[in-house]
């Protein structure tokens, strides 16, 4: 039997009416937007405990009250300390961004 | 039957075929855990009654997940049997010190923020619920890793429709919603994505 070129044709087709029946679309669409997330180059939060210190900011003479939350020993979110008698809890919004400078790209 | 309906079927169920047997074959990875482990064996013979027993929360109420080479120790400090696996946990973990890198099945994104304390003692979540029957297995069960995302295959659940799946198989976040919804708790985005 010789296959024609209308044979492929028809076959792909088949195919392609098939492919939307079986999960491979679905998977493949919701196994690669996980993947974009996960990109090496994105910093991740390490493992363990979590911690709360209470600490003041370092980026400018002001010296705000900050809430520092860690995990695993790493700095992962800046508030402010409420109970601060100057700052009362306002920051700036480097102070905010704080624990995001470790992270810089050109950071030395 | 005419000739192009014939090519059409054909497409049509090897496509079928291909993508609900073979894709999933591909897609996951088999991988071995670094020790074998029985639950079942430590709940009858050594009387751990309780999977907070080993899997316990810590003072601050995070879940600390798997116990540490530490707590292992408490009865394995020597070989008890003469098993591959007791001479492997005691060789290589317990006398060095190391902690044994279990592939975890439950691995969650770096995005979820998600709090045991809250699910267990507030809301009286038994383990089983989200895990399944593990407690009670004889072996530890095979390890899957998606090659793509890089996450266990338990993530999905074992069913690669998601319909009809036992209870405790998958943790996407569609189960996690579905669970708030059915017992009329809402967390909003922010709940679990800080």
């Amino acid at each position: 039997m010789k296959v024609s070129r209308r044979d492929l044709l028809a076959w792909s087709a088949g195919a392609a009416a098939a492919l939307v029946a079986t999960p491979v679309p679905w998977k493949l669409l919701d196994d690669t937007s996980i993947w974009s997330q996960n990109w090496k180059w994105i910093p991740q939060p390490s493992r363990g405990p979590m911690e709360v210190k209470h600490s003041a900011c370092t980026l400018c003479p002001s010296g705000c009250g900050l809430r520092v939350r860690t995990a695993g020993g790493y700095l992962v979110g800046v508030a402010g300390l409420a109970s601060h008698p100057v700052t009362g809890g306002a920051l700036c919004p480097l102070a905010f961004a704080a624990h995001q400078l470790n992270w810089h790209p050109e950071r030395l | 039957m005419k000739r192009w309906l014939l090519m059409f079927s054909f497409g049509f169920v090897a496509t079928l075929l291909a993508g609900w047997t073979a894709f999933p074959r591909v897609l996951y990875v088999k991988k071995p855990q670094p020790l074998e482990f029985r639950h079942k064996a430590h709940a009858e013979k050594s009387g751990v009654a309780e999977c907070s027993e080993c899997h316990a929360l810590r003072d601050d109420g995070t879940f600390a997940g798997l116990p540490a080479t530490e707590k292992c120790a408490g009865c394995h400090a020597d070989k008890i049997g003469e098993s591959q696996a007791e001479a492997r946990l005691v060789d290589f973990y317990i006398k060095p010190g190391h902690e044994t890198p279990w592939l975890v099945y439950a691995q969650q994104p770096a995005n979820v923020w998600f709090s045991h304390a809250i699910h267990v003692k507030r809301a009286g979540l038994k383990c089983d619920e989200c895990h399944g029957k593990y407690g009670e297995s004889d072996q530890v069960k095979l390890y899957e890793v998606n090659r793509i995302s890089g996450y266990s295959r338990d993530i999905w659940g074992h069913s690669m429709s998601r319909l009809r799946r036992a209870p405790g198989d998958g943790m996407k976040m569609s189960d996690c919603e579905n669970c708030h919804h059915a017992r009329h708790v809402e967390a909003g985005c922010l709940g679990c994505h800080k």
